[in-house]
């Protein structure tokens, strides 16, 4: 039997979260687990993480969109003052704002459509958990198929942005964590999603099979027990 | 039946508020309170002074059109402007009216807001201008607009009728008449949208804020098609008098999003209620109620290695697969099946 630490409820041994507060149970009330708990050699899931229909795919999006937005009217609004001297700053930040909104909402909806035609709404994706970190691959075809079309058609054409957003996707095919880098770990268990933080954003979100989530979220905790644990069981 | 109603109640109201918001009356009327007299001077007798004699000089012909298109005096211009175009002579306009037009001149007054540079615009269905727009639109030709004349007590009056609003300068509170109505619109749609009542949040559905924010960009992108022609044609009466020349194709594009409503609506009514006795599945117009006695077992499917369902083998069966991309409240399902156990092994591999 495992104690709460913060309302001193009983649990049991499996549990992650308090059953009646659902505060985390701290690794340290559980040396059972600490003590007998293994890290398998590798534990890896294919899974297809759906896109336009995930709240954090379109949370990240739009927090992309918004940052790039802000940036361009910031550096636009500077310019078109220097520009357009002080005469009528109001109406030519206005103008840079609906001209800049104008674009990014082109580009959100393109993005969108982007996410359910092109890709089907879902994006097929294998992850690992391992002995040195966490590594998430993109399995999608059509998605390598379009990041290498992009670099040839970039070289064919002599368009080195096109070639190079296609390097770029490419080399972001795969990214990894090691388990000492993770500072902050936030679950989602309602959607079972684990968010691996660095200490100042998200760089890996983890979506696991509901028949993995419990033991997912054992092996993050046994193997990154320095970082910080944020989310209870709703 | 609720999602539909829900998705219908919002697409209606975006697209209400976007006719609002775009609609412009079938004609603008600009008026404008005219001083000839002062026009005169400050424009035409300059051009009639006599040439001085060390002037350079000037082709014979320019002298002819000078001396023969010279009115002579500020009378004489009244009356040629004047008689170049007049309205009939039994219209006539409150004299209120006229004091209200001559002040929004002076930037004060109830029309200072319809006002843009020397012209206030009104509606050409407005009080009292409906009489003037009859003769107004009768000297109407293939011209984009035209101008006429009327006196009324000592006021010289100068009215253009124009027949394409947007070529006009009318100010928004002239041209868009109903555009305050836009904004209550849109925001009864989404507190409708808002209050109609949502499943209760333990059950196992598709995560509802994704599906939240696509029904908004769908309802939002439908109104906008089906507003754009209302926008781009020379006003809302010229749009729908014409829908084969434009509108119908936005409209006709203005479906693709509504029929992504319609699949939003099936995918948010999806639903598995978990009782202690059964699975209750609600889909958009049937609920079907599964015993946990009539499941043998439970599985989650790898085909290609892929783990996106948990499959339920019945007895009679029949296989149901139940998607779990993008679902939450899944692991009370999952926790359900195992304390019957019903679940085989996950679909991981270990190695």
């Amino acid at each position: 039997m495992l104690r709460c630490e913060e309302c001193g409820t009983g649990n049991s041994p499996a549990n992650l979260y308090c059953a009646s507060c659902g505060a985390i149970l701290d690794p340290p009330s559980r040396p059972d687990m600490r003590a007998t708990q293994r890290f398998p050699a590798e534990l890896r899931w294919e899974t297809e993480i759906p896109l336009a229909t995930d709240r954090f795919m379109l949370y990240d999006t739009a927090k992309v969109l918004l940052f790039s937005a802000m940036t361009v009217i910031s550096v636009g609004s500077v310019i078109a003052l220097l520009m357009g001297g002080a005469s009528a700053p109001l109406a030519e930040w206005l103008l840079v704002f609906r001209i800049v909104g104008l674009v990014f909402v082109g580009i959100g909806v393109a993005l969108l459509l982007v996410m359910l035609i092109f890709f089907g709404n879902r994006f097929p994706v294998r992850i690992t958990l391992e002995p040195r970190g966490v590594r998430w691959e993109a399995r999608s075809r059509r998605g390598k198929w379009a990041n290498r079309t992009a670099i040839v058609a970039g070289l064919l054409t002599a368009k080195p942005g096109l070639m190079g957003a296609g390097l770029l996707a490419e080399t972001r095919s795969t990214e990894g964590m090691r388990w000492k880098d993770i500072r902050r770990v936030r679950f989602h268990p309602q959607l079972c999603v684990i968010s691996l933080m660095n200490s100042w954003r998200v760089v890996l979100r983890l979506h696991c099979p509901p028949t993995l989530y419990h033991q997912v979220c054992i092996l993050i905790r046994t193997a990154a027990p320095h970082a910080r644990l944020e989310g209870v069981v709703a | 039946m609720r999602e539909l109603l829900r998705r219908v109640l919002l697409t209606a109201g975006f697209l209400a508020a976007a006719w609002y918001f775009w609609y412009t009356p079938a004609t603008i009327i600009g008026a404008r309170v005219l001083d000839l007299e002062g026009e005169y001077q400050a424009r035409v007798a300059r051009r009639y002074v006599t040439p001085q004699s060390n002037a350079p000089a000037k082709p014979a012909g320019s002298s002819f059109v000078r001396n023969h298109s010279n009115p002579g005096s500020p009378q004489r211009y009244r009356q040629h402007v004047l008689e170049s175009r007049p309205l009939p002579h039994e219209l006539s306009l409150p004299a209120s009216w006229v004091k209200s037009l001559q002040d929004a001149a002076m930037g004060n007054g109830p029309f200072v807001g319809r006002r843009h540079r020397n012209l206030v615009y009104f509606s050409a269905d407005e009080a009292p201008l409906e009489a003037v727009a009859s003769p107004l639109r009768k000297s109407l030709g293939l011209t984009g607009f035209v101008n006429a004349y009327m006196t009324v007590g000592t006021h010289d009056l100068e009215f253009l009728i124009f027949p394409e609003p947007r070529s006009s300068d009318a100010p928004s509170a002239v041209m868009y008449p109903q555009r305050a109505l836009a904004i209550p619109w849109a925001l009864g749609a989404l507190a409708l949208y808002a209050l109609l009542g949502w499943p209760a949040r333990k059950d196992v559905r598709y995560d509802p804020v994704p599906v939240a924010v696509l029904d908004v960009v769908a309802a939002g992108g439908a109104a906008f098609l089906w507003a754009l022609p209302l926008r781009l044609a020379p006003s809302t009466a010229a749009a729908i008098g014409d829908p084969i020349g434009g509108p119908v194709w936005f409209w006709t594009i203005a479906l693709l999003p509504v029929l992504a409503l319609l699949s939003l609506a099936r995918r948010e009514a999806y639903g598995i209620v978990v009782t202690p006795e059964a699975l209750r599945f609600r889909s958009l117009f049937r609920t079907r109620i599964i015993p946990f006695t009539d499941i043998q077992a439970a599985a989650t499917e790898t085909p290609d290695a892929i783990q996106s369902t948990i499959t339920l083998q019945l007895r009679s069966g029949e296989k149901l697969r139940l998607p779990w991309a993008g679902m939450q409240g899944l692991l009370s399902l999952v926790d359900t099946l195992r304390r019957y156990g019903l679940l085989h092994a996950g679909p991981f591999s270990t190695s």
